[in-house]
């Protein structure tokens, strides 16, 4: 029998047999890697090109999703891309990984360079869908001082696809790292992310929404080290779940010796739509400096009813309503896409998968559960 | 004659500086806890085991207990457990325990009585020191007290036995109440749970026993102290607490030791057994001596609509791992969680709280504060498990830390399983230190930096205080201060 392959290891474990210091998962069975071109566009001054082989630096402690897949994604692949934005310049690009029938495997890293006072927008669409299909992407991001770099991505394959996102992202003095995710798709989405703010008034911010069906599972791990000083960390991830989906979630922020005035926030909310749903939620902080704020919060609970019923009586029905409040939960992490092209596609991907599982008969009972008079 | 004049006022003025001089020293010594708890007594103990762990040491523990014959057996299995259980990876570093240097069992030079004159000599100054038989005066119901391995005072009131409750040692209960005992022993906290549970199974030794029958009402609260004397030994009294049917008690527990060059070990076992409708509140104030390793298991299981109200007070030992455990089982259950962690120069105490909502509307608080110090170390690991079966449960967690230098160390590891989509779950955590402002404000109001610093954290833990009886309460100001001054 093959043995289980362990992703998204917490950096300071804790019970065992609360079953939250790893995930585990069969590994996927072998494949051989096809070649593709990359959709890539761009805009303002940056140097784009695909390559071949690892073209990535020394990655220190990373440890990446897993064990297996870092080594995977370090061999090479068939979707590197390296980014390079030179000082003072700015940049936008646009890539899009899609899974076909004919390439399931989509391996591989992005490398994202971005010099002094630089700016680098990069936007990622993930779609496609194959029996079989895997993603597994290293994202290396190098922000020199004073550089800004934001990377907006969708993701919507289809359900057959595991999608593992790795990325390590080492930040210069003042630099500005911020990460904004739409998760809609995929079967098993593995978000793997690692940001060291060594420097002083580094900042990383990351918006995540994933909405969750069927067998769906998501499972994020955050880890920032802070070194330097008044760096500021803020970390949120919302979503909901239906069906019997499950969605992990593994915040660190681990304030280190001598990075005084740091702030650190970390929040995770889910919404529980059905019955049969998980939402695991392990926040931490890791304080060996006095002079720092360090927040989190995690919520979880079903869609208030008050809300549901007053737009009911507005003339929504159920479905149309849990919809709205859905949206209203996940779209301000939506609206920070920035493109308009990509906000639309997760919108859309939403709104689809709400209705189909509504199709399906998931909320009806609970409907009439809830507010009999109206059945 | 002005010169007579001025001499004489001299020479008062003299007098009556003495006077003051010497009753500042007075009240100093009176408010002086500095010593209260680190004392040390010459070990004069009957008997001890060899050290380390065989089964021929577990084989004369029961022996020398006179146990029945499934008590060893059980003992027996719990230290093959033992031997195959691993110490668990994710804590805190237990390098500095040797199990092959703790004595596991000495039986103090005296046997267990009601009444404190009976007590040798150095075993009753113990407890006076400690302030024992005064909280029985005036503020207990009953009082169990345990030198080393032994219980060596055990009293209730009249009252209360009229009324069917049982308030006794673990050893006595073993023979007396051996059915009640027999079923369940070890069942909350089965030897197989981890490494320091299956010691406690194969050595456990003293311990407190109560019953109190359904619709009872215990209004004033008992308590048992647990005092380690005996260098490089180990304690691991097991206390077992059944609350029957709308019965109410309030059960409080108190530990201290002298401080010595070698390791000490706390193993001890609690197991709650709350009944429908009733209450249970489990108070501690922990005050281990430096060397002490804490590796204490507590576990509550709740009948319907029953309450466990934990309120915990850890400020002493090297190392320790505490986590009160609440199993929810019984529909609209609750727990209710305060705590304070206190950690000072060498000190690694890693604690929390497990919940397990196992039935419709539960619900769980949790409030937990720490404070490190000079170095010190305070993590804060919990857990809330919300199961399938837990429709509508609801459970609130809130971790706090303050950080009052930049040696020491904080942090919050909470984990929260949902298997339901009717919960309500909210958790929130901070850690900081004490705002400049607040220390400026204080001190533009007359008070010494000190002074403003200790007030704001007696202020931070207010809420652990307040859960306590009065009494208490003031011995954890004690030590709250005499941690701030780092006298301990």
């Amino acid at each position: 029998m093959m043995s289980k392959e362990q992703f998204n290891e917490l950096p300071r474990p804790t019970f065992r047999w609360m079953k939250v210091n790893h995930l585990e998962l069969d590994p996927l069975a072998a494949q051989e890697l096809q070649p593709v071109e990359l959709a890539i566009r761009q805009e303002g001054c940056a140097e784009v090109r695909t390559y071949e082989g690892n073209e990535l630096p020394d990655l220190g402690d990373f440890q990446g999703a897993s064990e297996a897949s870092l080594a995977q994604v370090q061999k090479g692949g068939n979707v590197n891309c390296s980014v390079t934005v030179p000082a003072g310049e700015e940049a936008s690009v646009w890539i899009s990984y899609t899974v076909t029938g004919d390439v399931p495997l989509l391996v591989g890293q992005l490398k994202l360079q971005a010099g002094k006072d630089s700016r680098l927008h990069v936007y990622e669409l993930f779609d496609g869908n194959a029996e079989g299909g895997l993603v597994n992407l290293l994202q290396y991001v190098e922000a020199g001082d004073g550089a800004q770099v934001t990377i907006s991505k969708v993701q919507i394959h289809g359900e057959k696809v595991r999608h593992i996102d790795q990325r390590l992202t080492r930040e210069g003095k003042e630099a500005q790292v911020k990460f904004v995710s739409a998760e809609v798709g995929g079967h098993q989405n593995l978000v793997y992310v690692r940001t060291d703010l060594d420097h002083d008034e580094a900042q990383f911010k990351s918006a995540s929404m994933y909405l969750g069906s069927d067998d769906q599972l998501f499972d994020y791990s955050y880890w920032v080290p802070t070194k330097g000083c008044k760096t500021d960390t803020d970390i949120l991830t919302t979503g909901a779940l239906m069906g019997t989906s499950k969605k992990y979630f593994r915040g660190t922020i681990d304030f280190l010796r001598g990075g005084k005035k740091a702030v650190g926030n970390e929040s995770d909310v889910c919404l529980l739509l059905n019955k049969g749903v998980h939402s695991i939620s392990v926040p931490l902080l890791l304080c060996k400096e006095d002079d720092v704020v360090g927040n989190h919060a995690s919520s979880s609970g079903q869609i208030d009813q008050d809300m549901l019923f007053y737009l009911m009586s507005r003339g929504f029905n159920e479905a149309g309503a849990q919809l709205i409040i859905v949206e209203s939960n996940i779209r301000p992490v939506i609206d920070q896409l920035g493109d308009e092209n990509l906000e639309n596609k997760a919108l859309q991907a939403v709104r689809t998968k709400m209705q189909f599982c509504h199709q399906k008969g998931n909320c009806h009972d609970k409907c009439t559960q809830r507010f009999p008079h109206l059945d | 004659m002005t010169e007579e004049k001025n001499a004489a006022l001299a020479r008062e003025t003299s007098a009556d500086e003495q006077k003051l001089q010497k009753e500042r020293k007075t009240i100093d010594a009176l408010t002086d806890f500095s010593n209260m708890y680190d004392f040390k007594k010459a070990s004069n103990h009957e008997y001890k085991t060899e050290a380390g762990l065989t089964p021929d040491v577990v084989r004369e523990i029961s022996a020398k207990k006179d146990e029945p014959q499934w008590m060893l057996d059980a003992r027996l299995k719990s230290l093959d457990l033992y031997y195959q259980i691993p110490y668990p990876v994710w804590g805190p570093d237990i390098s500095g325990l040797d199990m092959a240097n703790i004595v596991t069992y000495v039986r103090p030079n005296a046997r267990m009585s009601a009444n404190w004159n009976d007590l040798p000599e150095d075993i009753k100054d113990t407890f006076d020191r400690l302030g024992i038989p005064e909280a029985e005066k005036t503020s207990l119901a009953g009082v169990g007290a345990q030198y080393d391995s032994e219980v060596v005072y055990h009293s209730i009131q009249d009252e209360l036995v009229k009324q069917g409750v049982v308030y006794t040692d673990f050893d006595t209960a073993v023979k007396k109440y051996e059915d009640i005992v027999r079923k369940h022993f070890m069942k909350l906290i089965p030897p197989t749970d981890h490494k320091f549970a299956a010691l406690h199974g194969a050595v456990w030794s003293g311990g407190s026993f109560v019953y109190v029958p359904e619709g009872v009402d215990v209004s004033i609260p008992l308590q048992s102290y647990f005092r380690l004397n005996a260098p490089g030994a180990g304690q691991f009294e097991h206390t077992m607490i059944i609350v029957e049917k709308g019965a109410k008690v309030h059960f409080i527990e108190g530990c201290s030791a002298p401080k010595y060059n070698v390791a000490n070990l706390h193993a001890g076992a609690v197991e709650l057994f709350i009944g429908d409708d009733a209450t249970l509140t489990y108070s501690t104030i922990e005050n281990w001596s430096k060397n002490m390793y804490n590796m204490n298991t507590k576990r509550a299981i709740v009948g319907k609509n029953g309450t466990i109200n934990w309120v915990t007070g850890s400020f002493g030992s090297h190392t320790s791992c505490l986590y009160p455990m609440s199993i929810l089982n019984g529909e609209g259950a609750h727990c209710e969680f305060t705590g304070v962690t206190f950690a000072g120069k060498g000190q690694y105490l890693d604690t929390g709280s497990k919940v397990v909502h196992n039935a419709p509307h539960t619900t769980s608080n949790i409030n937990s504060k720490s404070i490190s110090k000079d170095g010190g170390v305070c993590i804060y690991r919990g857990s809330v498990v919300i199961n399938e079966c837990a429709e509508g449960s609801k459970s609130n967690v809130s971790c706090e830390s303050l950080m009052l230098d930049e040696q020491s160390q904080s942090d919050t590891i909470p984990a929260i399983v949902i298997k339901n989509d009717n919960v309500d779950l909210g958790h929130e955590a901070k850690i900081g230190r004490i705002s400049d402002e607040a220390i400026f404000y204080l001190m533009s109001r007359g008070l010494s930096e000190d002074e403003a610093r200790a007030m704001l954290v007696r202020g931070f833990v207010d809420p652990v205080s307040k859960a306590l009886p009065l009494e208490y309460a003031v011995e954890m100001n004690n030590l709250i201060n005499l941690e701030l001054k780092g006298s301990m």
